[in-house]
């Protein structure tokens, strides 16, 4: 069992399972705002979703080498905030087009998902 | 990439810790917890090399990397298993070595696949005199042939050089060369490294241009490879030649176990061999001849070609130089000139060796696949320590077929190990052998690990990997990582390994017998042959040949000369008697005439007879008996009587029930056509005078004469002595004694020649031997190793047997009988394995059929002996367990 701790007092009904698949894509979107190095995409995720969605750590590399496979982000040394290298990715145009992609299909999924979720008996 | 990874999940755990003692927590803490929070380290290295879709190249490099370090750790194991598998890839390797250089390797010349070989490429060194054949060529034919074909872009012929003697600056020295016709370099397509070679205008005419070409070797030697030898004149065999090139390095000539050191013009035949001119003449056929193809020539077009031209040839241009026996047995005869692939050179000893060596290899194949299988139960007896390990692997997320690559990395690492120990053994071993077949200083020199070599030895290597590799590293993915994790897998494990290990062990039983029975038949042929009843008694008989001919003699003088010799022979202190013939025993010259009896062609049977002139009392003195009559004693000799001997064969074909004394028997001889007929005086027991295997020929026996039918000039003696091996150097010196100058071969006991004729038979027995002597440690260990193991596992179930009162003898039976039932599974297998087996080298064996009961039996009773050797250690082990020690072990 991999422990999962809270932070920064968020409680733990407060969190959410991220759904299958979809990390590839808050990930592309992440450094869509400009490069981060690993750590770093973890923190912007969780600092976006204000705490309330908590990734996995050790997910989040194996996602980040397929991303890079497939040619969607790139990654380079650079020197970091704290003078130290670190390995920071950035997206690339193939990424961009395939965030676009993921996004429609997300929105068209979540709105038919919501209509389903929020129909009435009286409108069947 | 991997240090990449490394660095990038440092930095990332740091920077959390330091995010976290931001907010107060000690730094140890911090550490901890980022760790924590991140999760299984392992298992995400493992998906991130996964996700990255790892290179195969890297991956292989890390199973390197840690196939080396587990080799490392397990010092003895490693250690076991590459002596074994050295052993078993080194015999191979040694043995391929030679067939590379006696069977596979081409000559080092041009397009050596556009060679072929005319006439019969194994008659090397043949020299025969007689009706024109074309099994080798006459210089007249060869010229026909080389003029008129259709087919050859080049045609060449070689012939040895006799007796070559190179005086350089006063100093003498014996040498091994050939004479060869002026466009031999050409034809091969081997250019001079320094000068030239001959030309089509050397030699334009006999005796006409006195040059040489010396091989590379030859001037390394003689000249330390100085440039200045082009333009140097030495002596040899007495007529001044000048250098005019060497030969380019790799060039050893057309012959495979020759290494001319110089070749001479064809032309300087009849100057450097005066004795035996054969320019002018097509009785004398002694030629090799080798021919490059026109392109799109194929071979049957080549042999249609010569078949018709040697036909035209001998009934219409060369017809003058034939007696009118040859005419027409010319005539009769079907014309069937040979061709053969003559890319990978001409050669006796790959007729003599090329069996013998494919059964060889076979043999070696087994014996690497017992050393394989031994060596796959050393990996099967480390998987019950490496179970956890592996176990762990698969279930942090490696893959089974990673697991599978990384057990097969080790395999192959062991196997390469091994196979380059056993290269080591390969370069000398094929040296040994080589001496041992003494088959020729032309193969020593082509013992070369070749690309051709060291590809079959990685091939060899990496299957020898994939069978001892792939059975355990399958069963470790197999048995899975429940089993394993849970401690269950204590008992599971070795109670299958018992199964596979008797399968194994039984299959390794039953090659042993296969090669040992293999080895028992060869063994027991070559004793046979050695022990054969040859018709007359070899022991205490001293062989040598004089050619007086080639001394200077003929004619009468020769005739003195030979009884001169038999005198002074006899004369010699422990000499009981001396003889000469001909053609004698085993010296390899043969003669065959027409006939004719009691004045008329015979009626019955062949118009041909094998003959043979022979000296006084030869037949008591060689120790064969007279069947009927007498034989041609000293009084016949001293009055010139014309009378005969002939042989049972002779006796029963000619004569059938009729009693052959007193007819007479002519020899049909157009030289000598006032000759008159021998009187048939005795009849002699058969003798087999020429090879062991072969039944006597019909043959007629005259005395030694002056201008005999038979006037190659060459005499064999024969001495029976007390102790002939001390008489060697004294007889030569006898000979040497009365012309210091004459030409003798280095005398030999019978014993030895006919040994010699067994050089194949002797290799094959002798090495099939040794290979049986290393299946049968390889078993034994690997018995051992199994047994000791099985008894170490069920110390437990043994204590608890003795514990509840069986007898330390029943335990002694249990082990007994796992010992047994392998045994007799093997022998199950491998008897009828090596009676099938046998069919395929039934030619080698003499007096033996495959069944022979004696190899079986020899083979198992062996087996036996070797398996209650390995058995006794364990067998003790087990009855010594201490049940309170082993019960308290639970």
């Amino acid at each position: 069992m991999i422990p999962r701790l809270s932070r920064k007092g968020g409680g733990v009904d407060k969190q959410i399972e991220l759904l299958q698949g979809t990390l590839d894509m808050l990930i592309l979107k992440a450094v869509s705002l400009g490069p981060l190095h690993g750590y770093g995409v973890l923190l912007r995720i969780e600092q976006i979703s204000g705490g309330r969605l908590e990734i996995q750590q050790g997910s989040l590399y194996p996602a980040l080498y397929r991303l890079e496979d497939q040619g969607w982000i790139a990654s380079e040394w650079v020197e970091s905030e704290n003078k130290r290298k670190a390995k920071y990715y950035r997206l690339t145009a193939d990424g961009r087009k395939r965030l676009q992609s993921e996004e429609q299909k997300w929105n068209r999924m979540t709105e038919v998902i919501a209509g389903i979720l929020s129909a009435k008996a009286e409108e069947l | 990439m991997e240090r990449e990874m490394e660095a990038e999940l440092r930095f990332h755990l740091e920077t959390r810790a330091e995010d976290l003692m931001r907010e107060g927590v000690s730094r140890m803490e911090a550490m901890r917890r980022a760790q924590m929070e991140f999760g299984g380290m392992d298992r995400a290295k493992e998906e991130c090399r996964t996700a990255r879709g790892v290179g195969f190249a890297e991956s292989a490099l890390q199973d390197l990397r840690f196939g080396l370090r587990t080799l490392r750790k397990n010092p003895g194991f490693t250690a076991v298993a590459v002596l074994t598998l050295a052993l078993g890839i080194g015999a191979n390797a040694a043995i391929f070595t030679v067939i590379n250089a006696v069977l596979l390797r081409p000559l080092a010349v041009q397009h050596p696949e556009q060679l072929v070989a005319v006439g019969d490429p194994t008659r090397v060194h043949a020299w025969s005199d007689g009706t024109p054949g074309t099994s080798s060529f006459s210089y007249p034919l060869y010229r026909e042939a080389r003029d008129q074909n259709q087919v050859f872009s080049s045609l060449l012929a070689s012939s040895r050089l006799d007796n070559a003697r190179i005086v350089i600056d006063k100093g003498a020295e014996d040498v091994h060369g050939r004479v060869v016709s002026e466009n031999y370099f050409e034809t091969l397509g081997v250019e001079a490294l320094v000068g030239r070679t001959f030309v089509s205008g050397d030699g334009g005419a006999p005796g006409s241009d006195p040059v040489a070409v010396i091989s590379y070797g030859y001037w390394q030697k003689r000249f330390a490879g100085s440039a200045g030898v082009v333009g140097q004149t030495v002596e040899l065999n007495g007529i001044p030649m000048t250098i005019i090139g060497v030969a380019g390095p790799k060039f050893q000539g057309e012959v495979v176990e020759d290494q001319p050191d110089v070749w001479a013009p064809m032309m300087m035949e009849p100057q450097l061999m005066p004795e035996k001119p054969y320019l002018e003449t097509a009785n004398i056929s002694s030629l090799l001849l080798v021919g490059r193809l026109k392109p799109g020539v194929t071979m049957g077009q080549a042999k249609a070609n010569l078949d018709g031209l040697v036909r035209r040839a001998l009934t219409g241009r060369l017809e003058a130089m034939l007696s009118a026996d040859d005419r027409n047995a010319v005539r009769n005869k079907k014309i069937d000139v040979q061709v053969s692939d003559g890319g990978r050179g001409l050669s006796h000893v790959r007729a003599e060796f090329g069996q013998p060596l494919w059964l060889l290899m076979g043999m070696v194949g087994l014996v690497l696949v017992v050393a394989c299988i031994n060596v796959a139960n050393l990996m099967l007896a480390r998987s019950a320590a490496r179970q956890k390990e592996m176990a762990v692997r698969l279930a942090i997320g490696a893959g089974a077929g990673r697991v599978i690559r990384q057990l097969l990395t080790e395999s192959l690492l062991l196997a390469t190990l091994g196979g380059a120990l056993g290269l080591l053994l390969a370069k000398s071993g094929a040296a040994a052998l080589v001496r041992m077949a003494e088959a020729g200083v032309g193969v020593r020199n082509r013992l070369d690990l070749d690309w051709r070599v060291l590809g079959f030895t990685a091939a060899v290597c990496f299957l020898a990997a994939l069978l001892f590799g792939l059975g355990p590293a399958l069963r470790f993915v197999k048995v899975g990582v429940g089993t394993v994790l849970g401690s269950g897998a204590r008992h599971s494990g070795p109670r299958m390994k018992l199964q596979t290990g008797r399968l194994l062990l039984g299959a390794q039983i039953a090659m042993g017998v296969f090669v040992l029975m293999g080895a028992g038949l060869l063994v027991r042929s070559l004793w046979k042959l050695e022990g054969a009843d040859l018709g007359y008694s070899r022991d205490k008989l001293l062989l040598v040949r004089v050619d007086l001919g080639a001394s200077g003699y003929r004619g009468e003088s020769l005739h003195h000369a030979t009884e001169e010799l038999l005198y002074r022979f006899a004369a010699l202190s422990g000499v009981k008697g001396a003889t000469a013939s001909t053609n004698g025993l085993y010296s390899g010259s043969e003669s065959e005439d027409r006939i004719l009896l009691d004045g008329a062609p015979p009626t019955n049977g062949e118009k041909d007879s094998a003959d043979d002139e022979i000296g006084p009392n030869y037949f008591s003195t060689i120790g064969v008996p007279m069947v009927m009559g007498r034989e041609i004693t000293q009084q016949d000799f001293s009055r010139r009587a014309r009378v005969a001997v002939v042989n049972e064969t002779f006796a029963k074909q000619y004569f059938g029930d009729r009693n052959p004394l007193g007819h007479t028997v002519g020899i049909q001889d157009s030289e000598h056509p006032n000759t008159p007929p021998y009187e048939i005086i005795g009849v002699a027991k058969d003798v087999r005078d020429h090879d062991v295997r072969t039944r006597a020929k019909k043959r007629l026996y005259a005395p030694l004469s002056a201008g005999g039918f038979d006037e190659t000039g060459a005499i064999n003696f024969e001495i029976r002595a007390k102790n002939p091996g001390a008489l060697l150097d004294t007889v030569r010196k006898t000979v040497l004694n009365l012309n210091a100058g004459m030409m003798v071969d280095d005398p030999e006991t019978a014993d030895a020649l006919v040994g010699e004729t067994l050089g194949s038979q002797v290799m094959a027995a002798r090495l099939s031997a040794l290979f049986g002597g290393l299946v049968l440690l390889l078993v034994s260990v690997g018995l051992y190793g199994t047994m000791a193991y099985n008894v170490a596992t069920r110390t437990n179930e043994i204590g608890l047997r003795m514990a509840l009162g069986i007898p330390r003898s029943s335990v002694l039976w249990m082990v007994a009988r796992e010992a047994g039932l392998v045994l007799a599974l093997g022998a199950l297998l491998g008897v009828p394995m090596g009676m099938a087996g046998s069919r395929v080298f039934q030619s080698m064996l003499f007096e033996v059929g495959g069944s022979d009961p004696a190899s079986i039996a020899g083979a198992i009773l062996l087996l036996v002996g070797v398996c209650l050797a390995a058995a006794i250690g364990p067998a003790r082990r087990a009855m010594q367990v201490d049940p309170m020690v082993a019960l308290r072990c639970e």
